[in-house]
């Protein structure tokens, strides 16, 4: 017994040794089938000769994971001489994914673009849900990275162009066709916080006669915890600030802020803030407003122009598994049914309890092979039907 | 024209070779259920993405004591798989009749693989001087505790209890109670199973005070001596003092213990992942507390291959165990489920530094292994924990005094111990 | 000549009809053989043999009968047995009786939901209706303890508590009982109570026919002589129902001697101080946990020997009482 303390202890202390001073002079990467190996060494920002440390090694494992590209990351040393090679073998996930979406329509997302590490998302719109109609019209395209090629530097460059969109109001109800350009750069700072900052231009045709152009520019600045697994509780915020340039005069703040916390089992509350502060006079596809599918939802609150508005939405979700039991791990979860209460206030011009708003959802969030869909229903002022995909 | 008929003479014959050398079907029966079954099932499906040649299903057959039953029922209607997951304490049970493959033709063409696997788990598997099984799913009794409450009662959450006696005196700090005496949570459960595994968390207990269940040669159950005897004494005093929950079984007490209701107990390291997952509260893991000694138990699972298995078939399965069992994959089966690595350069990697930052509770495991002990074993060993479990079940329930309980205890087991010998 | 022809027809018909007929009982007498038979002779054999299932068996002859009438554990079980049938039998038969007089009236509204809501529990498999109970009586999450903890009062471990239910009231006066009077335990109650339940249905069912095969003439003439509703049901009913009485309490009786899927449920480990490990539970452990495969049958055989012998007893001693119209 003494013998195999004895020699334990001295392995542990010969590795730490060992591993305080060598260097990784190396790195080969396995199990690589798509992704670039260049993308794989940016995002774990190996550098040549850097020493081992497993504080570092850590981090490119964690960023590695969070790039949605992988699986599993296992990483390994092997000796040479005083050095280190290391072996990062990585197993890769699907990168091709459909989606479904009320305002884009359908379409196609590529995660790993030429295994790049650069998403890539094509979409045609040909429908309208309420009312019904099926037309034709209407793409986008949009080629995106949070971390480009593995480096820091993030970008987006979209281009749509969407037909028959449709804008109703107290006062008025139209439909218009947008058609946008967006260009972006950011970079990310540590982790999963970072800032991108975006010029976009529209124009927007409402009918023949009626056609104008938008100029704004936005920053983001985000936050997002990167390895959450052995959390409990963890949240994440993102902030938005736009303003018009070029003869459009107006200015926008959002915060989107999230808590997650996991009460017993894999049953989960989930509270957000997202508040909005409009100064000036924004055009109104600049509007950001309730009734986006994101946002209040069982009420169509698209016909104002509110200085201040403040949502507080909370979800309770209890993950299922295939047989319908409460799920005892995240792999086993496959249908989460969310109890969805919202509350919002929106400032008009005095407070009264129109001023209130409030609505329930009910939401099932389904993990299939492309990804999670989650179609909700929410019963407020009008009833309403949702589909997301993440 | 001879190039294309070579060539379609080739490709002819290389399609039957595919056919007659590359389906090899292997079944697989385990015992892994809930959270470990994902686990289990993604290892299995990668061996099969990367085994073009072999194909092996994993059919889930209840827990360990179930999988001995049916696998005893398969043998007698020759209906048995090619791998089964056995547990160590049961590998016995099936060496007896020469039902499990001896390993070691193929350990002796890869000899560094036997020298690499973690001692007292190759041991473990070892039957005779040969080697039964490779250890696979290892696991060692840890200490789990409720950081919240901890916290609650103004003691240190990184501080566990080193020995007996600060374990006692933390768990009356931690015991609370309402003004009509009655106690609202407890500070220690020290529960012991009466099912599959039974008595896993006591023989440990017996360890520490210095003592053994059976003498060395498994001829004699000692668990009427003074060591065993004195620490039946002392488990019982924990639930006298009201520090323990009296009349709680095992399941009741990790419902109360899930709940928060009682802050410590011993718990397997295989379910250090399952805790994290699903408890609500912050899990603190540490090694059992030490009284004369320091001891924990070695439990869990090996991967077998049955001796009537076709030659062609055993090096197939033999790749198999061997890949399951292999650095990477022991590490992937260690972050996922909690079980301990079973090799000994997974122990020194930089991979299992790495599950430590994200995991720190899976760490102590790991630094457990040198005091660990396996179980001693016999091939009527499930009757005979069970007769011990009763033992300290009647004391517990104040039916019988120690002494009294493990002196009828031993001598039952000393009855079946002979009556096996016999056999 | 052609009497004995026809003789010889009449023999060969008669031959024929023979085969006949053993060829239409053939495919059950196969089945039966393979599956009920021969399983029961081989076990009758083993029971003679020391066997784990792996090992060659080898005969011990009248050792394991012997060993298991010398073994304690073996008694207990069959103590705890017997409290489960004194438990369930009289409880079913009342409660039974009793719902079948309520429900008797066919012109009452909702009969017959109230009917199919009683015999609801029966077609209820044991092992959904054990988990039920398991979810009521569960220490820490059962809707018992929770309801019990919101009036005020101290949760109860339903199912982990040994002490026999009249011992707990003779505990009052620091008496303790011999273990035979000392009843069953809580755990074992609550096995009991989940017996009962799912016995009442059935035993309304039988009842109800009963009850509507007596005929109403006997009530008239009983109430020409001023007989009081009681003194009607005593002397009436009561008597005309024995045929349905004898009939439940063969059933139940052999029933309750075969309870196991609740229990295996509800008290995985034999119940606290195995007080709930009646003779099927035990023989399905010395079967199927330590593989005391001929022992396992010797018991078997002796429980097989006992319901025999009660069910002769039943037949010998209460079908005299039994009043058939």
């Amino acid at each position: 017994m003494k013998k195999i303390i004895s020699s334990l202890t001295l392995i542990l202390i010969l590795s730490l040794s060992v591993f305080a001073t060598n260097r990784i002079v190396n790195v080969q990467i396995q199990g690589n089938t798509f992704t670039k190996k260049f993308v794989i060494l940016n995002l774990m920002s190996y550098k040549k000769g850097m020493k081992v440390n497993v504080d570092e090694l850590a981090k490119a494992q964690n960023i590695l994971m969070s790039s949605g590209l992988f699986s599993n990351v296992y990483m390994n040393l092997e000796a040479t001489n005083d050095d280190y090679v290391l072996v990062v073998s990585v197993e890769e996930k699907n990168h091709i994914s459909p989606i479904v979406d009320l305002v884009k329509g359908v379409g196609i997302k590529e995660s790993d673009l030429f295994g790049l590490g650069v998403q890539g998302e094509a979409s045609i719109r040909f429908f309208n849900l309420s009312p019904f109609e099926i037309f034709a019209g209407g793409y986008s395209l949009d080629l995106s990275s949070q971390r480009a090629f593995g480096t820091p530097f993030s970008f987006e460059i979209a281009l749509s162009n969407l037909k028959k969109m449709q804008w109703i109001t107290s006062q008025s109800k139209f439909q218009y066709d947008l058609a946008r350009k967006t260009v972006g750069a950011g970079y990310v700072l540590s982790g999963n916080s970072g800032f991108m900052a975006n010029y976009i231009h529209e124009n927007v045709s409402i009918s023949a006669s009626e056609q104008f152009a938008v100029d704004a520019v936005s920053l983001d600045i985000y936050d997002r915890p990167i390895q959450m697994q052995n959390k409990r509780t963890y949240a994440w915020w993102n902030l938005h600030l736009e303003k018009g340039i070029n003869g459009t005069k107006y200015s926008v703040f959002t915060l989107d802020g999230n808590l997650y916390h996991r009460m017993i089992g894999q049953v989960y509350y989930q509270a957000r803030l997202y508040g909005v502060l409009n100064l000036g006079n924004a055009p109104f596809t600049r509007k950001i407003y309730f009734g986006d599918t994101y946002n209040l939802k069982g009420y169509d609150t698209k016909e104002f122009d509110l200085p201040f508005m403040l949502l507080f939405e909370t979800r309770i979700g209890v993950p299922l598994t295939s047989s319908f039991e409460i799920s005892k791990s995240p792999e086993l979860s496959l249908y989460t049914p969310e109890l969805i209460p919202q509350i919002a206030f929106m400032n008009y011009k005095n407070i009264s309890l129109e001023s209130f708003k409030a609505s329930i959802g009910l939401g099932v969030k389904i993990n299939s092979p492309f990804g999670v869909f989650e179609p909700e229903i929410f019963f407020g002022k009008e009833l309403g039907f949702y589909l997301e995909m993440k | 024209m001879v190039k294309r008929n070579s060539f379609l003479i080739v490709a002819v014959l290389l399609l039957i070779t595919t056919f007659a050398f590359a389906n090899v079907n292997l079944v697989f029966w385990h015992s892994m259920s809930d959270y470990q079954k994902p686990a289990l099932d993604k290892l299995v499906s990668e061996f099969n993405s990367t085994h073009p040649g072999i194909h092996v299903v994993a059919i889930y057959e209840g827990n360990y004591d179930q999988t001995v039953t049916k696998l005893k029922t398969a043998f007698l209607s020759k209906n048995t798989p090619d791998i089964v997951q056995l547990n160590i304490e049961h590998l016995r049970i099936f060496t007896a009749n020469h039902q499990l493959l001896d390993l070691s033709k193929f350990l002796s063409k890869d000899p560094s693989l036997k020298s690499d696997f973690v001692d007292p788990f190759w041991k473990t598997v070892v039957i005779n001087g040969k080697p039964y099984a490779l250890p696979f799913n290892i696991s060692c009794l840890m200490l789990f505790y409720n950081e919240d409450l901890f916290k609650k009662a103004g003691l240190d959450p990184n501080k566990a209890p080193k020995t007996w006696k600060e374990m006692e005196e933390v768990a009356k700090k931690l015991t609370v109670r309402a003004p009509n005496g009655r106690a609202t949570q407890y500070g220690l459960f020290w529960g012991v199973s009466g099912e599959d595994t039974a008595f896993y968390q006591f023989e440990p207990l017996i360890w520490q005070n210095g003592g053994k269940v059976f003498n060395s040669s498994m001829t004699k159950c000692l668990v009427d001596q003074p060591p065993a005897v004195e620490t039946l004494k002392r488990w019982k005093s924990w639930f006298d003092e009201g520090i323990s929950p009296a009349n709680m079984n095992y399941q009741e007490g990790i419902q109360a213990f899930m709940m928060g209701k009682i802050a410590m107990g011993p718990m397997t390291s295989g379910g250090i992942r399952y805790a994290l997952d699903n408890l609500p509260w912050d899990l603190g893991v540490a090694m059992l507390p030490s009284h004369k000694a320091t001891a924990t138990t070695l439990g869990g699972g090996s991967l077998a291959i049955l001796s009537n298995v076709s030659l062609g078939k055993q090096k197939a399965a033999w790749e198999f165990i061997k890949w399951m069992t292999n650095t990477k994959n022991t590490l992937y089966w260690y972050e996922n489920t909690g079980y301990l690595p079973v090799r000994k350069s997974a122990l020194s990697s930089l991979q299992i530094k790495l599950i430590w930052k994200k995991f720190p509770q899976l760490k102590p495991a790991v630094e457990a292994i040198p005091y660990a002990r396996p179980r001693p074993v016999n091939v009527d060993i499930i009757e005979i924990r069970h007769t011990l479990f009763n033992a300290i079940e009647e004391v517990r329930h104040g039916v019988k005094n120690p002494q009294q309980a493990f002196d009828d205890a031993a001598k039952k087991v000393d009855e079946i111990l002979k009556s096996e010998r016999q056999k | 000549m052609t009497r004995k022809k026809n003789l010889v027809i009449l023999k060969h018909q008669k031959f024929r009809n023979f085969i006949k007929g053993y060829i239409f009982i053939s495919p059950t007498a196969l089945i039966l053989t393979v599956f009920v038979f021969f399983p029961l002779i081989y076990a009758f054999v083993m029971s003679f043999h020391t066997w784990n299932m792996s090992s060659a068996p080898i005969y011990t002859g009248f050792q394991n009968y012997v060993t298991a009438l010398k073994s304690v554990d073996f008694w207990n079980s069959m103590l705890y047995t017997s409290y489960y049938i004194l438990g369930v039998l009289p409880l079913s038969l009342i409660l039974g009786l009793f719902f079948a007089l309520l429900l008797r009236d066919s012109t009452m509204r909702g009969t017959s939901i109230y009917r199919m809501i009683y015999f609801m529990p029966v077609v209820t498999s044991p092992i959904a209706a054990a988990m039920g109970f398991n979810w009521i009586f569960e220490n820490q999450m059962g809707i018992a303890n929770h309801l019990i903890e919101k009036l005020g009062g101290q949760p109860v471990s339903w199912l982990s508590t040994p002490t026999g239910i009249l011992q707990m009231l003779f505990n009052h006066f620091n008496v303790v009982l011999p273990k035979v009077l000392q009843g069953p335990s809580l755990a074992m109650c609550v096995i009991i109570s989940l017996g009962i339940w799912q016995n009442i249905g059935y035993a309304t069912v039988i009842y109800l026919a009963g009850l509507q095969s007596i005929s109403d003439t006997y009530y008239e003439a009983a109430s020409l002589d001023g007989a009081t509703k009681w003194k009607k049901f005593w002397h009436i009913t009561l008597p005309l129902l024995s045929p349905s009485t004898f009939f439940l309490l063969i059933m139940f009786t052999i029933a309750s001697f075969q309870v196991f899927g609740p229990i295996q449920i509800m008290t995985p480990a034999g119940g606290p101080l195995n007080t709930t490990s009646v003779i099927v539970f035990y023989l399905y452990k010395q079967a199927f946990s330590y593989y005391n495969m001929g022992y396992a049958m010797a018991v078997a055989f002796l429980l097989m020997g006992i319901i025999l012998a009660m069910t002769i007893f039943q037949f010998l001693f209460l079908e005299r009482k039994v009043n058939y119209e």
